[in-house]
């Protein structure tokens, strides 16, 4: 539904200004700090947890996507192109339907995507302990740290959404997988706590003005912000 | 949920909603449905050929009430107003009728989502990847006027051929119908 009757701005915001409540983002936070620990908790507890239920699964998986959603809106920009988000978040859908689905149909390839899943988990969780260690080991650039925390924190939490519906074949595979998922979740709970107190930078959009030293006398530098 | 004591439920398979009160549900949903599509009509015509611009162009609702349009609940209440609708009536189709509602229930949950992420940054001031206004997850890919107007047709045109398949069955469809929308074989009303 959409109304684009919002002056100029409407075909960028929908046409939605009123609301009447500003509860702010504390309440995002405190989600994401639940959702983030819920769904670590049951990657590194795996190994010795009987096989889960489809309705545990589905509860991981969704945690794992209101989680990244809850990222999307708390980050502030992500390292990566805006296009992949929407790839990203249907990554996180297809692990729910995986887990849900009991239409005798697709039963075979059902299977088949959940013993192949650790083969979207690997990547995924390769990529997203790369980010967390770039911005706990300084190789992020200066003032990116945050940014590279909740790109880390997205891909993680797709990867352990694949990893809760992923029935691998053999033992090696199975093992190596729930510790890479164990160590990956370590670093989840971390990443995103570190983001969520990291120093929020100035809003997108608004300029931001610093403070440096020229000659031992101070001035004051405006900063472009832009958003994006 | 149920009605009085001694009578059906209302809900679920064979509550009243998808047995003897399935076709009067779907006229008072289509009619909900169809006004909505006019407001939007009424709004591009407003836009489009009258010249208007958008602040004023708020179809005939926004007329009377400008304030109404521009809040973020009318618009997440017409969408999981149509979820709901779209999930407790489910049950009346059979066969291909029911293929094409879930389609479109599901493009609707998707729908929804979307307005639950704009109703959420608008009351936490959290926009999505730092934008500086609330922003829907399409709008990411398709830099979009009219992106929720599509969404529109997109439900509505499974939601009307899932209508006129549940109204025009087959044999072993109609067979399996228990609705009111059922009508009598063409066979049968000849003889």
């Amino acid at each position: 539904m959409t109304w684009g009757g919002a002056g100029p701005a409407a075909g960028e915001h929908h046409g939605h200004l009123d609301l009447g409540i500003d509860i702010g983002p504390v309440v995002l936070r405190i989600a994401l700090l639940a959702a983030v620990p819920a769904v670590a908790g049951f990657a590194m507890l795996r190994w010795a947890l009987p096989e889960p239920s489809r309705r545990a699964v589905a509860w991981v998986v969704g945690a794992a996507a209101g989680a990244a959603t809850l990222e999307l809106l708390l980050s502030g920009g992500l390292d990566l192109r805006e296009q992949l988000v929407p790839v990203l978040l249907a990554a996180l859908a297809l692990p729910m339907y995986l887990a849900l689905s009991r239409d005798p149909r697709f039963a075979p390839r059902v299977a088949t995507a959940r013993r192949g899943a650790v083969w979207v988990f690997w990547p995924l969780a390769v990529v997203a302990v790369l980010r967390l260690g770039a911005a706990w080991f300084g190789t992020s650039p200066p003032g990116r740290t945050a940014t590279e925390l909740h790109t880390g924190v997205v891909l993680g939490l797709v990867a352990i959404a694949w990893f809760g519906i992923a029935r691998p074949r053999g033992r090696v595979v199975t093992i190596s997988t729930r510790v890479g998922a164990a160590v990956l979740a370590l670093g989840l709970v971390a990443g995103a706590a570190q983001a969520m107190v990291l120093r929020p930078g100035p809003p997108p959009g608004l300029a931001d003005v610093q403070t440096v030293d020229v000659g031992g006398a101070a001035l004051d530098v405006v900063v472009p912000n832009p958003p994006g | 949920m149920t009605t009085t004591a001694g009578t059906r439920r209302l809900l679920g398979p064979d509550g009243l909603l998808n047995t003897r009160h399935h076709k009067a549900a779907l006229m008072v949903f289509m009619v909900v449905v169809v006004g909505h599509w006019a407001e939007h009509l009424v709004q591009a015509y407003q836009i489009y050929v009258l010249g208007w611009p958008r602040p004023q162009a708020g179809g005939l609702l926004g007329l009377a009430f400008p304030w109404l349009v521009k809040s973020e609940w009318l618009h997440y209440g017409y969408a999981i107003v149509m979820l709901v609708a779209f999930i407790v009536l489910r049950h009346g189709f059979v066969g291909r009728g029911r293929t094409w509602w879930n389609a479109a229930m599901w493009i609707q949950v998707w729908h929804h989502f979307e307005h639950l992420l704009l109703l959420v940054q608008a009351m936490t001031g959290a926009y999505l990847l730092g934008k500086p206004v609330p922003t829907s997850i399409a709008q990411l890919v398709f830099p979009r006027v009219e992106l929720h107007l599509f969404y529109n047709a997109i439900v509505f045109v499974p939601m009307v051929v899932a209508m006129v398949l549940h109204l025009r069955p087959r044999p072993e469809e109609r067979a399996l119908m228990r609705c009111s929308c059922v009508t009598p074989a063409p066979a049968a009303a000849a003889a």
